[in-house]
């Protein structure tokens, strides 16, 4: 599993943040950095991990700092293994999961 | 499978070979797909406890001393992961309680870590002997309990 990639791109108040390869320790400092830019002047954010293969307990713990701040995070396109990852954390019931980014947008606006 | 070994610097940019070498490994073993998933997350999840941890307490060891090795085997119905350092005895079994001084994350994700090992493996046990090691335990055929041919 490669290293992670992000991107960010805001339309109609809501930024959505896609997310390719693996957030692990070593790349959750950009993460965390790309959702702190990302929250400075957008409140409502999705989170693309339709091409996202894996996130460490690193990785989660930047996104509860994000949840933290107050801002709406969704998350779309989760695949089964992180979707058991979420389960086993008990974070399935701390972000709302959808199948698309465009459901997800519209759930947030 | 050929017991097979990766040793590499105990740094962070390190995890996603060590990923990639124990994916390869547990492929090679007969592991599912999902089975796959986990031991690559445990991996991840216990290398990087011990690169945060192994080191931290002796600044005066060289770089080229600082490593993490990965050992893959297969044993019977059980595959196997040895992950040892050189580092001072640091058991990931028994994490003490956060030290707040330290990153509100860090703290934070910590004893998550250790849940997910625990959770998607089927044994965890840590050794010392002039170094430490984790040894994690996968079934490779859980539900038929038969070895593959």
């Amino acid at each position: 599993m490669p290293g992670a990639v992000f991107s960010v791109t805001t339309s109609g108040g809501i930024a959505v943040i896609s997310i390719s390869g693996s957030v692990d320790a070593h790349s959750t400092p950009e993460f965390d950095r790309k959702l702190k830019e990302t929250i400075s002047s957008t409140k409502k954010i999705v989170l693309d991990v339709s091409k996202m293969d894996y996130i460490a307990t690193s990785g989660l713990g930047a996104l509860m700092a994000a949840r933290s701040t107050g801002a709406a995070v969704a998350l779309a396109g989760m695949n089964d293994n992180v979707k058991k990852v979420f389960t086993a954390m008990g974070f399935i019931n701390v972000f709302k999961l959808y199948p698309s980014t465009e459901q997800a947008k519209a759930a947030l606006g | 499978m050929a017991r097979r070994t990766l040793r590499v610097t105990a740094d962070t940019s390190q995890l996603s070979p060590i990923r990639d070498f124990v994916g390869e490994c547990a492929r090679e073993a007969g592991l599912s797909d999902e089975a796959i998933a986990d031991v690559s997350m445990a991996v991840d999840e216990s290398a990087t406890n011990i690169i945060r941890h192994a080191y931290r307490e002796d600044p005066d060891i060289p770089e080229e001393d600082r490593w993490l090795e990965v050992e893959a085997d297969r044993e019977g119905d059980d595959f196997i992961l040895r992950l040892r350092d050189r580092g001072k005895s640091f058991n990931p079994v028994n994490v003490p309680p956060p030290d707040m001084e330290r990153h509100l994350e860090e703290s934070r994700t910590h004893g998550l870590g250790l849940y997910v090992v625990q959770t998607f493996m089927d044994g965890v046990e840590h050794h010392y002997s002039g170094g430490n090691e984790v040894v994690l335990r996968k079934k490779i055929n859980p539900a038929s309990g038969k070895t593959p041919g």
